[in-house]
This record gives C-alpha cells, sequence and structure tokens, in this order.
C-alpha cells in the first residue's frame, strides 16, 4: 500500500464522515439552520477540508440526497433479461421502500419541502436532479419492459407515475405527515396489489 | 331595541371572525407556521389581541379552523356528480374537483406549511392529515360506492380504489406543487386526468378484465 492509495483512503473516509454529520444535522435542524462549521466540527475535519469537498451547503445537501439514492437507482440499472415483470417491479419498489424508510428519504425530503419558501432552489434541485431522473431511469426499465412484449405499447412517462403514485399513497405520503411512520405491517400486500394493478392496466393484449 | 343591538354585535363579531381568518391565512402562507405571530395575525385583522384570542385561543386552533375551512369547502365529494353521468364523466368531476381544492385554495402551501410543521408540532400535523388526506379519501370513497351500486363501476375494494386513483393523481399533479411554490396545473391536464381514469376504468370498468386472469402471470 503506497502513499498516494492511504491519502486516498483518508479523502474517502472523510469525505463519508462529512456526509454523515450532514445528514444528521439536516435530519435534526432542516437545512437553513445548520452551519457548515457544525458539520465540519461532528466530521472532525477542518472547514477548509469540508469546503474541499463540497463547495456550498447546498452542493453538500444535494450530496446527500444523491447517496440516499444510490441503492435505488443501482435497482434501476438492470438488464431485465428474463426476469418476470413482477419480480422486475418488486426489487425496484422494494429498494425504493428502503431508501424511504430505513435510508430516510422521506425525512429528508420533508426538510426540503419545508425549505420550499427560503431555499426554492434546493427543492428544485431535489426535484429536478433527484426524483426527475429516477423516474427517467424506471421509465426506461418499463419501456424494456414494453419491448419485451410483456405491456403494451403506451405512454410510459405517465404509467411510470401513476404506478409511483399508487405506491406512495400507502408509504410516503402518510411518512410525509408524521416523524415516526414506521413500516405498515401489510406493506407487502399493498405493494403486491399496486403492481398487479400496474401490470393489469397495461398488460399486453393477448393473441 | 335589544334585538337590534344583539343583531349589530353579532355582525361585528362574525365580521372580525373574517378578518381574523383571512390575516392568518395571509401571514401563514407568507411565513409559515413557525414564524406567524399572533401580534401580527390581529393587526392584519385590524382586531385587538384580547379580541383575537377570543375568537381563537390558540395559534394551533386558529391554524386547525383555515385548514379546516379549506377541507370543508371543498372535501366533500357528494354533491359532484349527476345522476346521468357516465363513469367517465363522472371520474373526471372528481379530479376536477380534487384539483381545485388543491390550486385554487392554497391547499398545497397549507400541505407544504403542515409538513414543516412536523416536527415541531406533531399533534395538529396528525390532526391536517387526517383532513387532507383521510378524509377526503373517505370521501371520494362513498363516490365510487354510489357508482359501483349505479352498475357504472364493477364492484371492487373502494377505499383502496380511491387511495390508489388519488395516488395516481396526486403523484402527477400535486407531488411537484411539494417542490414549487409557483407550480401551476399543466396545459394538457385534461389529458393527463383521462390518463388516470383509463387506468382505473381499466382495473374497475365495467369491461375491466377480471383480476384472476392477470395474478401471477
Amino acid at each position: 500500500m503506497g502513499l498516494a492509495s492511504y491519502r486516498r483512503s483518508i479523502v474517502k473516509s472523510k469525505r463519508a464522515a462529512i456526509l454523515k454529520a450532514a445528514r444528521e444535522n439536516f435530519l435534526e435542524s432542516g437545512f437553513s439552520r445548520v452551519a457548515m462549521a457544525v458539520i465540519a466540527r461532528d466530521a472532525d475535519v477542518s472547514t477548509a477540508t469540508l469546503y474541499k469537498h463540497f463547495a456550498s451547503k447546498d452542493e453538500l445537501f444535494a450530496a446527500v440526497i444523491r447517496e440516499a439514492h444510490s441503492e435505488t437507482e443501482a435497482n434501476m440499472h438492470i438488464d431485465i433479461g428474463t426476469t418476470p415483470a413482477h419480480t422486475i417491479l418488486k426489487n425496484i419498489t422494494d429498494a425504493y421502500m428502503r431508501q424511504q424508510l430505513e435510508g430516510q428519504m422521506n425525512s429528508l425530503l420533508r426538510v426540503v419541502i419545508a425549505e420550499v419558501p427560503s431555499a426554492p432552489q434546493l427543492a428544485n434541485e431535489v426535484y429536478e436532479k433527484g426524483i426527475l431522473v429516477r423516474y427517467g431511469q424506471f421509465r426506461a426499465v418499463i419501456d424494456s419492459l414494453v419491448a419485451r412484449g410483456d405491456l403494451k405499447p403506451h405512454d410510459t412517462e405517465i404509467s411510470s407515475h401513476c404506478f409511483g403514485g399508487m405506491v406512495k399513497e400507502f408509504s410516503v405520503w402518510p411518512a410525509l405527515f408524521s416523524q415516526d411512520f414506521s413500516r405498515p405491517d401489510d406493506l407487502d400486500d399493498k405493494i403486491a396489489i399496486c403492481i398487479d394493478s400496474y401490470l393489469k392496466i397495461y398488460q399486453a393484449e393477448k393473441i | 331595541m335589544q334585538a337590534g343591538l344583539d343583531t349589530y354585535r353579532k355582525k361585528t363579531s362574525e365580521r372580525k371572525h373574517g378578518a381574523i381568518l383571512e390575516a392568518a391565512r395571509g401571514n401563514f402562507l407568507a411565513n409559515g407556521y413557525s414564524r406567524a405571530g399572533m401580534a401580527d395575525i390581529a393587526r392584519d385583522a385590524d382586531v385587538s389581541t384580547a379580541t383575537l384570542y377570543k375568537h381563537f385561543a390558540s395559534k394551533e386552533v386558529l391554524f386547525a379552523a383555515i385548514v379546516k375551512h379549506v377541507a370543508r369547502s371543498t372535501g366533500d365529494y357528494s354533491d359532484t356528480i349527476g345522476p346521468d353521468d357516465t363513469a367517465r364523466t363522472a371520474l373526471y368531476k372528481l379530479c376536477r374537483t380534487y384539483l381545485r381544492v388543491q390550486f385554487d385554495h392554497d391547499a398545497n402551501a397549507l400541505m407544504r406549511i403542515v409538513i414543516a410543521e412536523v416536527p415541531g408540532a406533531p399533534q395538529l400535523v396528525r390532526e391536517m392529515y387526517d383532513i387532507l388526506g383521510n378524509r377526503r379519501n373517505e370521501s371520494l370513497k362513498a363516490v365510487l360506492d354510489a357508482l359501483i351500486e349505479r352498475g357504472l363501476l364493477k364492484p371492487h375494494d373502494s377505499t383502496l380504489g380511491a387511495q390508489m386513483g388519488a395516488g395516481m393523481l396526486k403523484e402527477i399533479f400535486i407531488w411537484p406543487a411539494l417542490f414549487d411554490a409557483h407550480h401551476k396545473l399543466p396545459p394538457d391536464t385534461d389529458e393527463k386526468i383521462h390518463s388516470v381514469i383509463d387506468a382505473y376504468l381499466a382495473l374497475f370498468g365495467p369491461d375491466s378484465r377480471d383480476w384472476h386472469s392477470v395474478r401471477k402471470t
């Protein structure tokens, strides 16, 4: 192990510490009230180091959101192969649920929404570069199900939102209004119904 | 004479009540819940703070009154549909009414304010969600039941149906508004509403396929 790789691993661990401290502070105090100096202190780095990693608080927040999205994103970039449509949708939805619940994305979104009047650029960034990008990736998966003949050709832009809306009604909307929302016992059943419904609405005509 | 005086007093009290609600609404929308002050609201309503507190015992009560007002004026869908409506017409009217509440009565902004208060006033938030979410879905369910009764929709779990329908509608039109204070209904709103209705009718319309034919395929 050379000096260069040692340095790289230090940089990486500092970055991880910063992201962790930032996430905790944002969840605790919202966006506006959190000071970069406090994040640096909690991450045990100098503010100079902090700013070397993230040029602004906006950029830091965006990175926290990106990190929280990463698992769902990994489940979108897939080769559907011969995997059944139901399984594909289930895997994506499960990853999304982990992101929203265990990954605290619901709470992060609450922070963003609370700051719409004071930090509109933050909400815009999260919506355009987070939510819409994820939808684009999901839509590509749906398009490949259409191409494989599982689903009939249809407006996948709107249908991907319809699917997201059904799932979110049971898992995101109630959580936005409650800090101690926990995974409902029947969530898996509800998700199965959403997937079945989606496949029923858009299934290919049988020849 | 006494009767005349009582009427006058009652009228004045009602007028003040209305002025307070209006001032409070403006203050909450501009500053959010936490930062809105009762003194500012009293000043904007042109009443004393004593009068304000006589009408509304606390800021929480006042805020709840505003959300309830919004929900009451538009959260009831029972008069939405006509006797000769087709399923599509009835569902279209439901969707339009739902969106009107959100966009014409500041419900998007109120939702954002409520969400911002989740850590600070969880009890208030729970009550608001019950009004803006749960009770609205119940009202939607009642209309769906009426459509099932008329044979315009297949018998189905209308509680679940209301949730799925509202979920689709909210995702397309209301979700973006949570992230953008200036979000408006898009020019192709009608087209999108009909896509949602297409989806609902594919599930529960009179000609929809049976469930067992698609389950586990």
